[in-house]
Parts: structure tokens; C-alpha cells; sequence
């Protein structure tokens, strides 16, 4: 059967599984819920800390703003993506996928993709709401270079993030249970991509290692309402071409060698 | 003779209790590499959050009268508490999934009390790494604020009614899987927003988000409360603490057999599942 691995089968897929998500909207409510119960609980802590001062050049709006990127990029869902690969490869229900007419990383990436876009959408629009009305709008020139920047690291941070999910989930070929890597990989997104602290608040050397890191580069358009941000953006741009580079080696490779390890047994 | 009763029904739902965890630790300990990763694999997830308040009290310095060791005492009694809940009560996130898939037959056919056996079911082997972890943390944070022996009589005081508070969460956050599909989505959004909270400095919080964070959702009971009744060496908040954490455990008791009233049996044949 030839293999339809077209952008076309793509987005229908990311479509189709969208569609799934939009019928069940209960868990989506109390998601939300949940969304404004923690930004509240942090914000808070904020507000104490900061207060009417600015720190590094950053105002609490501005702060806040960049804390609540992580919660877009956990709308995004990539990290769901390991859980995806590593159930299938662990109740053996890989063996099926593996004959679809879709490459099996492209049809899994794409139905994850797809189950959260609601979820995106939502954390945006909560996120942002919430925003406005606590501490209104961060102080950026938003002009169209900034936006087109922010969105440029946006998707080639996703890109990183997908890959780096695919390999922890890739990861259970080898060991029984990959969850353990899964939360050493997820809690050094959480540490260098600034989800308590916003990156440009670190030490300078904890920077610039967060920057250079695959799990800052992942993160990186969360440092948009920074100062410096757009004199920033051509060496988190590098940090990402060469992360994209290396990842897609990793899991081309991992990719390879886990075929060696599967086995069909039909039944 | 009703006491004698009484007794004889403790004695025996304590000794099934014993008998399911020592199972569920054997079980666990079958594959020693996986077992260890698991909890290995936790003690670095749970470290994380001191590095991420590390950086933040490194930025801000002192705030509110709490530098970066009062972070260490808030993480070390939120994950002991969470160790020791899921590590004996591991089967309270699992009650949206005996509903779901019809177990809960089983367990209303044990001679046992429901919610003892449904919360005894399951042993979360990452939690014991969450355990080992928060008591390190609070050693660290002893030596370092030189307790005195009154000072850790109260850490040991506070961490029963943290665990007690995170199980009855965990309860609450499970009961709409007995009206509503999805259940185990809507359980974790519920859950996570008791948890995320208490990983925060409480010392921090506002006052409107104290009183949020104590009376709605008591997310500053397992933590940060603990951390201040110790700094203060207030028996008198640390009672308040206990009388707190048997209202929450009341109220989970009392919603769970108000929703078991709900359940409909399954009837799915197979064999059963939960233990």
C-alpha cells in the first residue's frame, strides 16, 4: 500500500481528532477551571514579590505574561505525545498502527496535534483573558516583525518539543516503564522554559544554558515580552535550528532501531 | 459486646489493609529495575521544584519573611504527604476507573468497608520516592533552622493531617466519574488544582488567595501551613490543622457513600481487576 504521508492526510487527521475533542466538552470546562485556580495561585505569589517595582527591566504585567507561555505550550500537548507511542508500545498495539497508510510518528503527532487544538485554543483564550483583566496588557512594540518572531519560535519550538516526546516514548523499546524519563525530561522543561520563574529573571549562566538547552529552545517564544527580545531572537533561532537538527537525527535513529526490536505476531 | 465488635471489625479491616500493601509491594518489587527507576525517577522530578524556587528566591531574596529553606520545609511536607497518601491510599485516583469499567462490583461484594478497600486497592510505587524525598527535605530543613525537639514533634503532627487532607482531595476529585463520562480527565483537572497550588509559597499569597487556598480548596493545609505552624511553634494552629484536616476527611467520606448510591453495577463479564 503506498504510503500517504501528504500534508493534506495530515491536517485531515489533526481534523478529524479535533472533532473528537470539541463532542466531549465537560473535561474541557473543568480544565479551564483548573487553568485559572493555579494562574491565580502564582499570580498571586507574584504580585507579592514584585509588586509596583520592576526587576531586570520587567513590570509584574510583563512577568506574568511570560509565565503564562508555559501554559500555552502545555495546551499544545507534545509532552501527551510520549504517553501516546510508549501505550502502544507497551500493549502492543503498535504492530497495527505500524501497517497504517501513514507513517506511525507522522499519524501519532498528527492526532495528538489534533486532540488539543480545543485545548489550545482555550488555554489562549483563558490565559489571555485572565491576563488582561488582572494586570492588562504586557508592555511590548507589537509590531508585525515581533509577532511573526513570536510565532516563528512558537512552531519551531513545538517542532523540538514533538521530537523530544517521540524519543521518551520511543524510549519504552528499551525500558519496561519510560515514565521516569518522561518526568526528568518534563520537569527540565518546566525548570529552564520558565515556568515559574521566566528565563530572562535567571542567573546569567543559568541563561544562557536554559537558552542553548533543547528544553529552553523549546520554550524560547516565552521570552517575547522581554526587553531585549527582538535583539534576542536571532541567537534562540540559531539555538533552535540546531536543536532541530540534532533531534531529528536522534529520532531518525531511535526510529531505526526500534523497528530492529518489533515483532509481529498477528493472532 | 458492641465494643468488642468494634475492636474485632478494626482489627480485621487493618489486617486486609496490611495484607494489600504488603501484595502491592511485592508485586512492585517483582521487577526491581522498574521499581527502582520509579522511584529513583520521582526523587528528581520532585527536585525540580526546589530548583525552581531556588532561582526564584535567588532573584527576589527574602519575600514575606520566606527565603529559599522555607521553600525546602513547603516541598519537604508536600511530598511526604503526597508519598505517604498514594504510597498506603493509592487507590483513591483509581476510584473514576473502577466506576468506569465496572470493578467496583467486586469491591461492594468484599466483606471490607468500600472506601477502606477501594483506597487500600492500589500502591503507587513513585510515591514511595516522593516519601524518601520529603523526609530528606525536611532533615535538611530540621538542621538547618536548628529545630528543636518541639519543632520536629510538630513536623512529625503536621504531616499526618497533610496526608490525610491530600487523600480526602483525591476522593473529592474522583466523585464525578459517578454522574459524568470523561471522568478521568475532569478527576485530574480537579486534582491538579488542589496540587499545583500547594507547591506555591504560601507566605506569598494574598489574602483573598490564603483564604481561597484554605477553605475552597485546601491546597495550603499539606504545605505551607505546616512550614508556618513549625516557624511559629503554634500548638494552637497545629490543632486547628488536625480539627481542619477531619472536616475534609468527614466530607470525602460522606460524598463518597452519597455517590456510591449513584453507581450502577456493569455488566461487563471478565475478570476482575481491582484487588
Amino acid at each position: 500500500m503506498p504510503r500517504q504521508n501528504s500534508l493534506r492526510t495530515f491536517v485531515t487527521i489533526v481534523q478529524l481528532a479535533a472533532r473528537s475533542t470539541t463532542e466531549r466538552l465537560l473535561p474541557l470546562v473543568f480544565s479551564l477551571g483548573c487553568t485559572i485556580v493555579t494562574l491565580f495561585g502564582l499570580f498571586s505569589v507574584y504580585q507579592s514579590s514584585i509588586g509596583t517595582a520592576s526587576v531586570r527591566g520587567m513590570n509584574l504585567a510583563t512577568v506574568l505574561w511570560s509565565l503564562a507561555m508555559y501554559s500555552v505550550y502545555w495546551g499544545v500537548g507534545t509532552r501527551y505525545i510520549f504517553r501516546d507511542i510508549s501505550d502502544d508500545v507497551k500493549d502492543g498495539s503498535i504492530e497495527v498502527r505500524l501497517v497504517k497508510p501513514m507513517h506511525y510518528l507522522l499519524w501519532r503527532v498528527a492526532h495528538r496535534l489534533g486532540k488539543q487544538i480545543p485545548m489550545l485554543g482555550q488555554q489562549l483564550v483563558v490565559n489571555f483573558s485572565f491576563l488582561m483583566v488582572y494586570v492588562g496588557a504586557p508592555e511590548v512594540h507589537a509590531t508585525p516583525v515581533w509577532f511573526l518572531t513570536t510565532v516563528g519560535l512558537f512552531v519551531l519550538g513545538i517542532f523540538i518539543s514533538v521530537m523530544v516526546f517521540i524519543c521518551v516514548g520511543l524510549s519504552a523499546f528499551w525500558i519496561e516503564n519510560s515514565m521516569p524519563v518522561m518526568w526528568i525530561v518534563d520537569k527540565l522543561v518546566m525548570i529552564v522554559g520558565g515556568a515559574f520563574v521566566p528565563i530572562v529573571l535567571f542567573p546569567n549562566a543559568l541563561r544562557l544554558i536554559a537558552e542553548w538547552s533543547p528544553f529552553g529552545a523549546m520554550m524560547a517564544f516565552s521570552q517575547a515580552f522581554t526587553p531585549d527580545f527582538l535583539h534576542h531572537a536571532p541567537f534562540l533561532f540559531v539555538s533552535q535550528a540546531l536543536w532541530m537538527m540534532i533531534m531529528a537525527g536522534v529520532v531518525g535513529l531511535m526510529w531505526h532501531l526500534a523497528m530492529k526490536r518489533v515483532a509481529v505476531n498477528g493472532g | 459486646m458492641a465494643d468488642n465488635m468494634f475492636v474485632k471489625t478494626l482489627h480485621h479491616e487493618w489486617a486486609v489493609a496490611v495484607l494489600s500493601w504488603r501484595t502491592n509491594l511485592r508485586a512492585a518489587l517483582e521487577n526491581r529495575i522498574a521499581f527502582g527507576l520509579q522511584v529513583f525517577g520521582m526523587m528528581i522530578n520532585d527536585s525540580a521544584f526546589v530548583a525552581v524556587w531556588a532561582i526564584f528566591f535567588t532573584t527576589f531574596g527574602t519575600v514575606n519573611g520566606w527565603d529559599v529553606w522555607d521553600s525546602v520545609g513547603l516541598l519537604g511536607f508536600g511530598t511526604i504527604t503526597f508519598g505517604l497518601a498514594f504510597a498506603f491510599f493509592g487507590g483513591a485516583p483509581w476510584i473514576n476507573k473502577y466506576v468506569a469499567d465496572a470493578s467496583f462490583d467486586g469491591i461492594l461484594l468484599s466483606p471490607n468497608t468500600v472506601l477502606w478497600r477501594v483506597l487500600t486497592s492500589k500502591t503507587d510505587v513513585a510515591a514511595l520516592g516522593d516519601a524518601v524525598f520529603g523526609l530528606i527535605l525536611l532533615v535538611l530543613y530540621a538542621v538547618k533552622i536548628q529545630a528543636t525537639p518541639e519543632m520536629i514533634g510538630m513536623m512529625f503532627l503536621a504531616i499526618i493531617p497533610g496526608a490525610a487532607i491530600t487523600v480526602a482531595m483525591s476522593i473529592l476529585s474522583q466523585l464525578p466519574a459517578f454522574f459524568l463520562l470523561d471522568g478521568d480527565s475532569i478527576a485530574m483537572s480537579l486534582y491538579k488544582s488542589f496540587l499545583s497550588p500547594s507547591l506555591y509559597p504560601s507566605a506569598l499569597y494574598s489574602d483573598a488567595a490564603r483564604i481561597f487556598y484554605t477553605v475552597v480548596i485546601p491546597s495550603i493545609l499539606v504545605g505551607g501551613i505546616p512550614v508556618e505552624i513549625v516557624r511559629s511553634q503554634n500548638w494552637l494552629f497545629l490543632l486547628g490543622l488536625w480539627i481542619a484536616a477531619l472536616v475534609w476527611v468527614a466530607i470525602a467520606i460522606l460524598a463518597f457513600y452519597t455517590c456510591l448510591k449513584k453507581y450502577e453495577s456493569g455488566n461487563a463479564i471478565g475478570l476482575r481487576s481491582a484487588n
